[in-house]
């Protein structure tokens, strides 16, 4: 059975009227939908950043659509659609992590060391990263999801503001000060 | 492009390798597939005329319930109300009762009722603002009715339990006697008594 969300996007949702009364979701919601799929991968980064897992990365991917299409029938138009799938994103990423305590550490799912590279390498950059995850991880929470967003997720700062409710002069000041502290830490890291 | 990536500090260079290396392994799964298996486990969303209602749609209706509540029950009240009030306008004769035997003085069937029922307004607490007639007169038109020291006794004045409707309509009647000049006409009668 093909499921009604596979129309492909328009791009045109503009909070139109819902005028469908039958059963599931009407066609503008659908096209919304579809519309908001066009951030899978955003949204996939985003988990990946949090999560630190790409299995549950993945799985989280998922659980945020799941729950967009459960609320299908409550957003209206895309813009404001892709502030709240962000944030969705966020809070199902966080309280993934509350339940999966200490948050598990998986590199071997990805190895984003070209294979050209020499065993050394490979052991170095594995390190790096080791280090980098214990980093953003052990960032203070409202510093973490801007970092995640920003750095893992790319968005830009005023996406950001409007995900998690905050002004574009503070997500800026979080993301420099998490910015710094990643750095510091990874410059001790290799100055050791 | 090229540019920017070489300003890259080295952990941001690694997280673009991490990323980059995980979206490939994500792109090749068929997301919407997976998607779409789960989803046939997940209810269709309802439509709207079967959605819960919102928050401030259930306070409306509550507080436009709790109105219309309020409304029938003062209404049902009024109608009590009324009803209480013909009964009294049916009883009126019965408070021509005499209370002579009950005062501690001799005292006229008028007399006695006309102190009965200025008792019965001051039981009800009501002041008779702007008309004429203040506590201390209505106090000293009970005293110098009686001209006796001591009050009556509730006991002597079976009128509280008189309903409030009762009370009401007791003093509309007594405002009436005192326009009417009956107060001053039994003060002055008392008077001459005493003398």
């Amino acid at each position: 059975m093909k499921m009604k969300f596979m129309l492909e996007p328009d791009g045109q949702n503009g909070g139109e009227p819902d005028a469908h009364d039958g059963g599931g979701p009407s066609p503008s919601a659908e096209r919304l939908f579809a519309g908001l799929l066009e951030f899978k991968e955003t949204v996939f980064r985003i988990c990946l950043g949090f999560c630190r897992d790409i299995r549950d990365a993945e799985e989280l991917t998922q659980d945020v659509y799941v729950k967009v299409f459960a609320k299908l029938g409550t957003l209206r138009d895309l813009q404001a659609a892709r502030a709240w799938l962000f944030r969705i994103t966020r809070n199902i990423c966080l309280n993934h992590l509350r339940r999966m305590r200490p948050p598990i550490l998986s590199l071997d799912e990805c190895d984003p060391v070209a294979d050209s590279a020499s065993p050394e390498q490979r052991l170095e950059t594995r390190e790096q990263l080791q280090v980098l995850k214990q980093a953003i991880s052990t960032l203070p929470r409202r510093m973490r999801e801007v970092f995640v967003m920003r750095e893992y997720g790319q968005l830009r700062y005023e996406e950001i503001a409007g995900a998690l409710g905050l002004r574009p002069g503070t997500v800026m000041s979080r993301l420099s000060r998490a910015r710094t502290l990643v750095s510091e830490r990874m410059r001790s890291f290799n100055d050791g | 492009m090229d540019e920017a990536k070489k300003n890259l500090e080295p952990w941001e260079r690694l997280i673009e390798n991490e990323s980059q290396a995980a979206l490939e392994r994500f792109r090749r799964l068929d997301f919407r597939a997976a998607l779409e298996r789960r989803l046939k486990f997940v209810p269709r969303p309802a439509p709207w005329f079967r959605r819960p209602l919102p928050m401030a749609a259930g306070l409306a209706a509550a507080l436009l319930l709790a109105l219309g509540i309020s409304v029938f029950t003062s209404f049902l009240a009024m109608k009590r109300e009324v009803r209480e009030l013909k009964e009294v306008l049916m009883r009126l004769p019965e408070l021509r009762t005499p209370l002579a035997a009950l005062s501690p003085v001799p005292v006229d069937e008028e007399t006695a009722r006309l102190i009965r029922l200025s008792w019965v307004f001051r039981l009800a607490g009501k002041r008779l603002d702007g008309g004429p007639g203040t506590d201390e007169e209505w106090r000293s038109a009970l005293e110098t009715a009686f001209a006796a020291p001591g009050t009556p006794t509730a006991s002597e004045w079976r009128l509280r339990g008189m309903a409030k409707t009762e009370r009401l309509l007791l003093e509309k009647r007594i405002r009436a006697l005192i326009a009417a000049g009956e107060l001053q006409r039994l003060r002055a009668r008392n008077k001459s008594n005493q003398l």
